[in-house]
């Protein structure tokens, strides 16, 4: 059985249809990252799974039931959603705490994700004086308090620093390798690439790609891009070899069609001095933009 | 739903909302009870007689009552202020089932408050009573309904604090309503308007009169309490239920 099946979900906003007919599937043990601009509907449609919004149509369940008929579903399903909030004269434990009474998990685990989260020196903190970052780390506890199979984050990026943000991709790894379920929304498509097995893409409300991150970037051109002093003599090597190569700016190549194996290989036989060299994901943000409109944020 | 009226009073426990709220309430019962003791017997102020303890209990009930209402409020109105409704709608997708460990919580903590207001009220009126050379009873069956009658209408209190908030769910909005309804402003002018006078003991203010200061205008104390149990039940349903179907984006 599916671990996340939503089929024909709709909902109507008064004349604002904010998803329109969705089907997905996330199997079992999978991380899919559920992309699409802000205003797609990836949020209401994560509220519809988490029996937060009722659909206008269609159904979304987790392990074959609408949310609110799970029994137990802080032990089986673990959310962060953006608009989640907490009181700020309360401690990040005390919030935990009352979750977990509510929830009747064992009142120990309230320390265990507060380690795992990286806030057991603020646990006893009001939330009030939080920055966003730890914020988003006390919705992550929270999630991970009923020790559950399937995550739905929504956005977690957002508000954490670079170094934030590796961490998360971090804990994501963490729990895909624990053989969890994760569906993890963001309107940027890098910012899951590394850790998605399957992309799910909405667009106003309507699914517009599923597939693995593979056969969505199978048909794009792979770009390396060099930077060298002698960007003439680069050039004809690997035009020599079947590459498409244009100048950008001084000393600067973009080499379409081949690996940066092969751009070393060609500078290394060639003797030529390179600078720098990378592997560009532009495409893949280029495949996203072109499957979305490629018109970005909408009012 | 022992666990989620336990996760209830812990929320109420674990801010500074409700012990500021129930110091002010204690502090205000202190100060009004000292005042009557005090003035008691002089010019314009009523004399204390055998009957003074039957006065004294119900002097609290105007700090109480108010503190009760306002902590129902908050402690509804705040799921939507700060966004905590979205966790605990996660944990409780049966949303009915939060609102009903709301109204037990907010209806035990007003039991709780009311009954350590008279317990206050007997531990500094009795010795002083007996002082004064005051002869007064606690085996008195009046005085007991009293305090009983102010304890049910303390928890009423903060059920419908909870039923408000539920229904408005803008936690200003509700102080406000809940403010203007307690001072019985919105109740006088409806009875003014309609020239009714014989209406103003049904209405839920009124009503509730009958418990916290019974007289010759009010009902009979247990009609009373049933008038105003059944207003309160009445808007925490309507208010339960609007919660349960209102998406929460």
């Amino acid at each position: 059985m599916a671990a996340i099946s939503v089929q024909g979900l709709t909902k109507r906003f008064g004349d604002v249809l904010a998803v329109d007919q969705l089907h997905f599937q996330v199997d079992p043990g999978t991380v899919v990252g559920f992309l699409g601009p802000n205003g797609a509907g990836k949020t209401t449609t994560l509220r519809m799974l988490l029996g937060l919004v009722t659909p206008t149509a269609g159904t979304a369940t987790i392990a074959g039931r609408p949310y609110r008929e799970l029994p137990d579903p802080a032990r089986r399903v673990g959310a962060v959603l953006e608009a989640s909030g907490f009181h700020p004269g309360r401690s990040a434990r005390d919030h935990l705490r009352v979750l977990a009474t509510a929830a009747g998990l064992d009142p120990r685990r309230v320390d265990e994700v507060l380690e795992q989260t990286g806030l057991a020196a603020a646990g006893r903190r009001r939330v009030g004086g939080f920055s966003l970052g730890m914020r988003q780390r006390l919705g992550l506890a929270a999630a991970l308090l009923g020790d559950p199979e399937v995550l739905i984050l929504d956005e977690p990026a957002n508000g954490l620093d670079p170094e934030g943000v590796h961490w998360l991709r971090g804990l994501v790894r963490d729990l895909a390798d624990q053989g969890r379920t994760v569906l993890v929304s963001s309107h940027i498509l890098a910012e899951v690439a590394q850790t998605v097995d399957q992309v799910v893409i909405i667009d106003r409300g309507r699914l517009v790609a599923q597939s693995t991150l593979a056969a969505l970037t199978a048909g794009a051109d792979r770009t390396v891009r060099v930077r060298t002093p002698q960007p003439e003599a680069l050039r004809d090597l690997l035009v020599a070899r079947g590459a498409s190569v244009t100048l950008d700016g001084p000393g600067q190549l973009v080499v379409g069609g081949v690996t940066t194996e092969q751009v070393g290989q060609a500078a290394a036989a060639g003797g030529v001095v390179l600078h720098e060299m990378r592997f560009e994901r532009s495409n893949l943000e280029d495949v996203f933009l072109e499957l979305t409109g490629g018109k970005g944020e909408r009012p | 739903m022992t666990r989620l009226v336990k996760a209830e009073l812990l929320k109420l426990r674990t801010t500074r909302t409700a012990r500021i709220l129930l110091a002010l309430a204690a502090a205000g019962t202190a100060a009004l009870v000292a005042l009557v003791l005090l003035l008691a017997g002089r010019p314009g102020q009523p004399e204390l007689g055998a009957d003074a303890l039957r006065q004294l209990v119900l002097v609290p009930a105007q700090p109480l009552t108010l503190a009760a209402l306002v902590l129902g409020i908050l402690g509804m109105a705040g799921e939507f202020r700060y966004g905590t409704a979205t966790s605990t709608f996660l944990v409780t997708p049966v949303r009915g089932r939060v609102v009903a460990a709301k109204l037990a919580a907010a209806a035990a903590t007003g039991l709780a408050m009311a009954l350590v207001a008279s317990a206050a009220v007997f531990a500094v009126g009795l010795p002083w009573l007996r002082a004064k050379g005051i002869e007064v009873t606690v085996a008195d069956a009046g005085l007991l309904a009293r305090v009983v009658g102010l304890a049910v209408a303390v928890a009423l209190f903060a059920v419908l604090g909870v039923g408000l908030a539920a229904l408005l769910r803008n936690q200003v909005a509700a102080v406000i309503v809940g403010l203007l309804w307690w001072s019985q402003g919105v109740e006088g002018i409806l009875v003014a308007l309609l020239h009714q006078p014989g209406l103003e003991r049904w209405l839920p203010r009124g009503a509730a009169s009958a418990l916290t200061a019974p007289g010759d205008a009010t009902l009979p104390m247990w009609a009373g309490g049933l008038v105003f149990a059944a207003y309160g039940l009445a808007l925490a349903l309507a208010g339960g239920r609007l919660v349960a179907r209102r998406d929460l984006t």
